[in-house]
């Protein structure tokens, strides 16, 4: 009835298959206006003067909007620092930054619009590079003092810019590692790995529809944090947080990048200045320039003892944030906390850094900086038991963290148990694919904290007739969250799922959600849906307690209906004898609110997310060309509440990661993105997904969600590109942490190998000739 | 996108006066797939596409009786991919045109587009210099015969004019016991290096009396390698398999890649290399097993 554990219909399956699934896109206002962008072609330059007549009077342009028009409102936004400007204002700091926009009674009007725009530009040298950024006497990116946005508690201690460097978070624990690395017994290894500049590809890209009625506001837009807007908007525009409506339609997928506010204040400024509303829809080559994920120089050292016992690490992980800071900085300390991984490591230090380049502005993805930095942990795990003699998975089980075990003594304590998760990923039996030449398999295996987004508000309406409408403000956004939280309500509540609807989030109407992220909404806004379902049927248990004149505890319920020995009551007949007629409605409750504390992160994460994946491949050995063979990743779920939608999240986040590992990366020429857009950037196809590919669900209902659920989406996100370094590794004997793992970058580092061993082998021949 | 005329015609006549009418304002409209991305990027703009699918002679595949393949330019890869006809008139076409783009390109994109698009990773450019295919170009008043050698001008250029419309493509007849080899390389969504071999036996059938060697992709046109060819030609089919290494060499001594996303020059010269020799090895391999 509830499909707990099976599953049902996806709630949007049939409206999305069928073309009948609205996006802001599809949405229209009566004399709506659409918007043009024009953007920057440098990296880096002065704006020295726009010249917006020949675009004003292109036939069907009402407005061409700069800088200089946003007057009477706060012009800048950002999660963490308020660093970005709506429209760029006297500068530009990345190519594709927006500098004008225009708006027309149709796109084709504002895209003529658009082009009849001339800006004059006087280009500046750029930081391109994280090196170019960290350069002594480096161009900053940002020189003005920043303000912090105060959106997060944990961002509590932001304290600025030093050169181009944003945010830094540091970590200690025990004696310096450096100190014990120098000891006696103990073996260090150092590894650099870079990971590159991606992007989220959504298939739909970023759009908003903001309607300005004088003091009331109407946003329309495809976000994962609605509230988050609503927030910065009201900050922007000075309105009462209770004046800004934001609605959320379907999402066409997100994966991190639509979290916090992107185009939402130019779409609001723009219907502000015409008094219309006014649709901005991006394409995708647009999208390229909005967000992307952080690339990461990540350098890992790690003391070892011969018998692979970890003894000491230090890493240090630099997140390219590009132009502006975004959420970055929060990505910077929520990830940087965890780059130990999953293992005991009782001394440590962590340093991280965002630093700010000319690129596009990096963003929260699918993984929130985690993926970058097990790909240096674990490409070294696999090289340090080579190193020591050791199978990797014996080095990897005597340091993973035991359940119950803290990874700092003032957070949680592990909720998984990560030897099983290993050997869930090590278990197939590849031994027939393993033993063909020039294949490998790889392992990874991490640890993610679920960090600080606290809070969630539920409310359940159950009506007159005994079904129920379930408010909350979790955005679907493809993960299927509004299949997965009815099911909740629907078994608290002991009614048929399809008796449970669930609305859009709209921010005038559902209650207050933190964000859609982190892997958190089925275990945490989830939680508040349930206890807003039992709210109710604590309600309807003292009216049945109440009619019956007995004690509501003595009350059960069950079947969708309360009972005590032979009395039995539906819900519609207790709404009845609550109200005494046909009407009403009983309203419950529920919330989830984190603990918050003076921990590294200011929190305790709620739960831990894990990833494990073992995946094999081959290696052309002449062309360098990486084939997946097989995949395996361990889903550990704690209670899997839609085996399906747990898979199609642990499969999608796999896929996800293979594109970072293989083919993606945002290239730039001379501060131009060159490959930013879907033609030319490489992602994943169907073409790309091993034949076999394999999730393994653990459930041991040890998750603080509901029946004992944890988060999944992002794990195996986060060990996809390890895993796939690793095998490349095992299959080539090359060590090649700098992604994407191109054809040609392995031709090039197998040929070093080749020139090596014949260098070697020359050494001894010459060695041999001398000693007969 | 913007708005356009869309103009279907029905005789290839009707279409040159259609595009002619528009000025330099239109386009011929085929499967669209390069066409409809071009304008919906905004890189091109036209106020009429004249839709030529509705042109029974381009939508044509047929055989002469001295077994020349003509195939319409308005026929689609996935036609190509699955004609019973074709498989056995011209195999490779057929057994290429399985891994040409993706399913959804295939159903819509045609040859001719393919060729006049002349974009520089094309499967069909190789094939027509392998197959020494011959292109029918209609202009306003008069039809004129391209050999493929002939037709590949630059990336994005070919030898059709503004307004000339591609009408079909011809590949002889291959003689018996022909053999085929065709190895493609593909990381991006496009091939980034392919090479083609033929081998044709001799008067002697213990001989192969002539070779054509292709590669494309590499660089912006496809092209022949001479040198390897007369390194295949006129030797016996053992001595063929073990010069296959040396013809590589040859391939990618002649070949003139360009760097781009997909690599630099001097990995793609690899590639070629590694591919032409592939190529010879598979062509062998087919004849001994008996197909082509
Ligand atoms: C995702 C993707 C992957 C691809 N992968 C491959 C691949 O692996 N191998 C490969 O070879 N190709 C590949 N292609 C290219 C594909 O084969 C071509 O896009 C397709 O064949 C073009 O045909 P069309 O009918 O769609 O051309 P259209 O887009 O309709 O036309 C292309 C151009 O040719 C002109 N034109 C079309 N027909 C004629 C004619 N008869 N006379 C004169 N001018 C004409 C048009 O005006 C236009 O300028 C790929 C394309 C895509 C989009």
């Amino acid at each position: 009835m509830h499909g707990i554990g099976e599953g049902v219909p996806r709630k949007d399956a049939w409206e999305k298959v069928t073309g009948q699934a609205e996006y802001v896109s599809d949405l229209a206002l009566p004399g709506m206006l659409s918007a043009r962008i024009v953007r920057s072609p440098y990296a880096h330059a002065w704006i020295r003067g726009i010249k917006t007549d020949a675009a004003r009077s292109v036939a069907g342009v009402v407005a061409v909007v700069t800088a200089d028009d946003l007057v009477g409102i706060d012009p800048f936004y950002g999660a963490a620092f308020k660093d970005q400007p709506i429209l760029a204002m006297g500068r530009v700091r990345y190519e594709g930054e927006p500098v004008v926009a225009v708006v027309a009674s149709d796109e084709w009007a504002a895209e003529a619009g658009a082009q009849a725009v001339e800006v004059d530009y006087e280009p500046l040298p750029a930081v391109l590079s994280l090196d170019a950024a960290l350069a002594p006497g480096a161009v900053l990116v940002h020189e003005e003092q920043l303000r912090p946005a105060g959106h997060f508690h944990d961002l509590s201690d932001l304290a600025g810019r030093q050169g181009n460097i944003v945010h830094d978070f540091h970590f200690r624990r025990g004696q310096e590692p450096d100190a014990i690395f120098a000891r006696p017994g103990v073996t260090v290894f150092e590894d650099t790995v870079t990971y590159p500049m991606v992007h989220h590809a959504a298939l739909e890209p970023y759009a908003c529809l903001a309607d300005w009625q004088g003091g009331e506001l109407t946003v329309h837009t495809s976000t994962q944090t609605p509230f988050t807007v609503r927030q910065e908007l009201a900050e922007i525009f000075s309105l009462a947080l209770s004046r800004v409506r934001v609605v959320v339609p379907y999402v066409g997928g997100a994966f991190g990048g639509k979290c916090y506010t992107k185009i939402e204040p130019l779409a609001v400024a723009l219907s502000r200045h015409c008094g219309a509303p006014v649709q901005l829809c991006l394409s995708s080559a647009e999208a390229f320039r909005t967000a992307r994920k952080p690339s990461a120089r990540v350098r890992v050292r790690t003391g070892v003892r011969s018998d692979g016992t970890i003894v000491a690490r230090h890493v240090e992980v630099h997140y390219v944030l590009g132009a502006y800071a975004d959420v970055g900085p929060r990505v910077t300390q929520k990830a940087g906390y965890v780059a130990l991984g999953p293992y005991r490591v009782p001394n440590a230090r962590i340093d991280a850094y965002g630093v700010y380049t000319n690129t596009v502005p990096a963003v929260a993805f699918r993984g929130y900086g985690v993926p970058q930095l097990v790909l240096g942990y674990e490409l070294q795990t696999e090289r340090m038991a080579d190193a020591l003699g050791l199978d990797p998975q014996e080095l990897r089980r005597r340091n993973l963290l035991r359940p119950g075990e803290r990874y700092s003594p003032d957070d949680a304590p592990v909720d998984a148990n990560l030897k099983q998760d290993l050997e869930q990923a090590a278990g197939a039996d590849w031994a027939a694919v393993l033993d063909e030449p020039h294949t490998g398999r790889g392992i990874a295996i991490s640890l993610k904290s679920t960090g600080a987004p606290f809070v969630s508000h539920a409310v359940v309406r159950l009506r007159a007739d005994g079904s129920a409408t379930l408010l909350a403000s979790t955005v679907e956004i493809g993960q299927g969250a509004r299949t997965v939280l009815p099911q909740i309500v629907s078994t608290a509540l002991d009614i048929p799922v399809d008796q449970v609807r669930m609305l859009e989030p709209d921010t005038a109407v559902t209650p207050y959600d933190q964000a859609t992220s982190s892997s958190r909404s089925t275990t945490l806004s989830g939680l508040a849906c349930q206890r807003a379902a039992n709210d109710v049927k604590e309600q309807l248990r003292e009216i049945a307690g109440r009619a019956w004149g007995i004690d509501p505890t003595q009350v059960t319920v069950a079947a969708g209906g309360l009972a005590h020995g032979e009395r039995t009551m539906t819900y519609a007949e207790a709404v009845r004898a609550k109200f005494g007629m046909n009407g009403g409605e009983i309203v419950g409750k529920g919330s989830y609110v984190g603990e918050v504390g003076d921990m590294p992160l200011k929190g305790i994460t709620p739960f831990w997310e894990t990833g494990a994946a073992s995946v094999a491949v081959r290696v052309d050995p002449e062309t360098g060309e990486v084939t997946v063979l097989k995949a395996r990743s361990v889903a550990d779920v704690g209670k899997a509440i839609h085996p399906d939608l747990v898979r199609g999240q642990d499969e999608g986040g796999l896929v996800m990661g293979f594109g970072h590992a293989l083919y993606e990366e945002m290239a730039y020429a001379d501060g131009q993105l060159v490959n930013g857009n879907l033609i030319d950037y490489r992602v994943p196809g169907f073409g790309d997904v091993p034949d076999s590919l394999e999730t393994v669900i653990v459930e041991n209902q040890d998750g603080p969600g509901p029946m004992g659920a944890k988060g999944v989406g992002e794990g195996s996100t986060t060990v996809a590109a390890a895993a796939i370094a690793a095998a490349v590794y095992r299959a080539t004997g090359v060590v090649l942490g700098d992604l994407p793992l191109t054809p040609e970058k392995i031709w090039r580092a197998m040929l070093g190998v080749k020139a090596r061993e014949t260098l070697r082998e020359a050494v001894q021949e010459e060695v041999g000739r001398i000693g007969s | 996108m913007r708005p356009f005329e869309h103009v279907r015609c029905v005789s290839a006549a009707e279409a040159v006066r259609a595009w002619h009418d528009a000025g330099n304002e239109a386009a011929y409209y085929a499967g669209g797939t390069e066409l409809l991305l071009l304008m919906k990027q905004g890189l091109s703009r036209y106020e009429r596409l004249v839709d030529i699918k509705h042109i029974a002679a381009l939508g044509e595949i047929a055989s002469t009786q001295q077994g020349v393949v003509r195939i319409g330019a308005a026929v689609t890869h996935r036609r190509l991919e699955l004609s019973p006809e074709l498989q056995r008139l011209a195999p490779l076409i057929s057994r290429v045109e399985r891994d040409v783009a993706n399913v959804r390109v295939r159903n819509v994109g045609t040859i001719g587009g393919n060729l006049c698009f002349a974009e520089p990773h094309s499967d069909i450019g190789v094939l027509s210099l392998l197959l020494e295919a011959t292109m029918t170009i209609q202009g306003l008043d008069q039809v004129r015969r391209v050999p493929a050698w002939e037709f590949f001008r630059g990336p994005y250029e070919s030898a059709v004019e503004q307004g000339e419309l591609l009408l079909h493509i011809e590949f002889p007849a291959c003689r018996e016991g022909t053999r085929t080899g065709y190895q493609r390389f593909r990381h991006h969504e496009r091939p980034s290096c392919i090479a083609g071999v033929l081998l044709e036996p001799g008067e002697d059938p213990g001989n192969c009396g002539r070779a054509v060697v292709a590669i494309g992709a590499a660089g912006y046109v496809p092209q022949r390698s001479r040198s390897a060819e007369a390194a295949l030609s006129g030797r016996t089919w053992r001595e063929v398999a073990a010069g296959a290494a040396e013809a590589a060499a040859l391939t990618a001594a002649e070949s003139d890649p360009t760097e781009d996303l997909t690599g630099s020059v001097e990995y793609k010269r690899h590639l070629v290399e590694v591919l032409t020799r592939r190529a010879v090895l598979e062509a062998v391999g087919r004849m001994e097993e008996g197909q082509a």
